[in-house]
């Protein structure tokens, strides 16, 4: 529990006042007459202010860029985009992407993994009022009855029950492209195992990101923490009844409201109780 | 995104108030000019631990004021509400 103004709220309430202080100073908005861009959607993350039990919402770059003199040595933005993207070295051999989207709970701290000094002193949370996952269904094929290689890919919104929006555990990490001084900083999102009801959807990986409850997000974001504590925190894994989840058409992406629901008449419905 | 709504003005004291209203994803402020040299406040709707409802100013410090200019726009929408319900019933 906190007080805001004098007054006891909860800590998730308190989070919320805070944003919405950062929101008011940071862009003034209100000496202007009409708009003022604050996108949330690019990727809102409650970074620590150091030392203080207080946070700033800043926006930062999702794909987490190591420190340059680490392994994979990523020291300009070409070296970004080929560590992101891939890229043919000069035999035509094609190197594959390393994805750094999301950090694997489970490995993070191992000796040598590029998550580790971040996980131990840069956690941060990473707001969101849902996520988007694809389900693999295998069709069968109608002559022999025998399942289809290639699966259809189904998208589904999942959201936290009741929730406007909520806390993924995020490490994140100050980068600078030593050719032009750009600096920025980039963040990956924690997954864990996946719950009873995210195993379904996304039965490719069978990984969910790491939702925190408001006690878990002040922990993992103010929490002086053994290395057991993170992983444990790291590992949460928010339950599949707590989660509110439905289909979205194929192409969301590109639709003006993203967040639409579409039904498919010939999708089987996921089992609910685990 | 943050957007302008609305504005209007209200009797506070002795003297006005121009309040305006602001958006951004699921949030609802409200900024507050009074006639009479007060400097300008930012005021909203939050919960406390027991669910109640109560009117609070950002940044915090405000929080006295917060609560008399809240419940004056809370019943400037609660007319509003009668207003269009008296016409809709006609």
């Amino acid at each position: 529990m906190c007080y805001y103004n004098g007054v006891k709220v909860t800590k998730s309430e308190f989070i919320r006042l805070k944003s919405i202080e950062k929101i008011v100073a940071k862009y003034d908005f209100l000496n202007k007459p009409l708009h003022v861009g604050f996108d949330y959607n690019l990727a809102p993350v409650l970074k620590r202010i150091e030392g203080e039990e207080d946070f700033d919402i800043v926006q930062m770059e999702w794909g987490f860029l190591p420190t340059p003199n680490k392994w994979p040595f990523i020291k300009t933005r070409e070296d970004a985009a080929k560590m992101r993207f891939g890229y043919k070295d000069d035999k035509g051999k094609f190197n594959t992407p390393i994805t750094t989207l999301n950090a694997v709970s489970e490995e993070m701290l191992l000796p040598n993994k590029m998550y580790r000094d971040a996980a131990l002193n840069r956690r941060c949370l990473v707001l969101s009022t849902g996520f988007y996952e694809w389900r693999h269904v295998h069709g069968t094929n109608k002559k022999t009855g025998a399942p289809l290689k290639t699966a259809v890919k189904y998208p589904y919104r999942i959201k936290v029950k009741d929730q406007e929006y909520f806390y993924m555990a995020g490490i994140w990490n100050p980068w600078t492209d030593s050719e032009t001084g750009e600096h920025v900083e980039t963040f990956s999102i924690i997954t864990t195992a996946a719950n009873s009801l995210m195993k379904q959807i996304h039965n490719s990986k069978e990984r969910q990101p790491t939702i925190l409850t408001e006690d878990l997000a002040w922990e993992w974001l103010f929490g002086d923490l053994s290395e057991d504590r993170i992983t444990e925190i790291g590992k949460y894994q928010f339950p599949a009844e707590e989660m509110e989840v439905y289909t979205l058409p194929k192409d969301f992406r590109e639709a003006l409201d993203p967040t639409e629901c579409f039904d498919y008449a010939e999708l089987p419905g996921l089992e609910l109780m685990a | 995104m943050v957007q302008q709504n609305e504005i209007f003005d209200l009797e506070f004291g002795t003297g006005k108030i121009r309040v305006e209203r602001f958006e951004i994803p699921e949030q609802t402020f409200f900024k507050v000019e009074f006639s009479n040299g007060i400097p300008s406040l930012t005021l909203l709707r939050a919960t406390r631990i027991n669910d109640e409802k109560f009117w609070t100013s950002v940044p915090e410090g405000r929080q006295k004021l917060a609560e008399q200019v809240g419940p004056l726009i809370q019943e400037y929408y609660l007319s509003k509400t009668k207003e269009t319900c008296v016409t809709t019933t006609v």
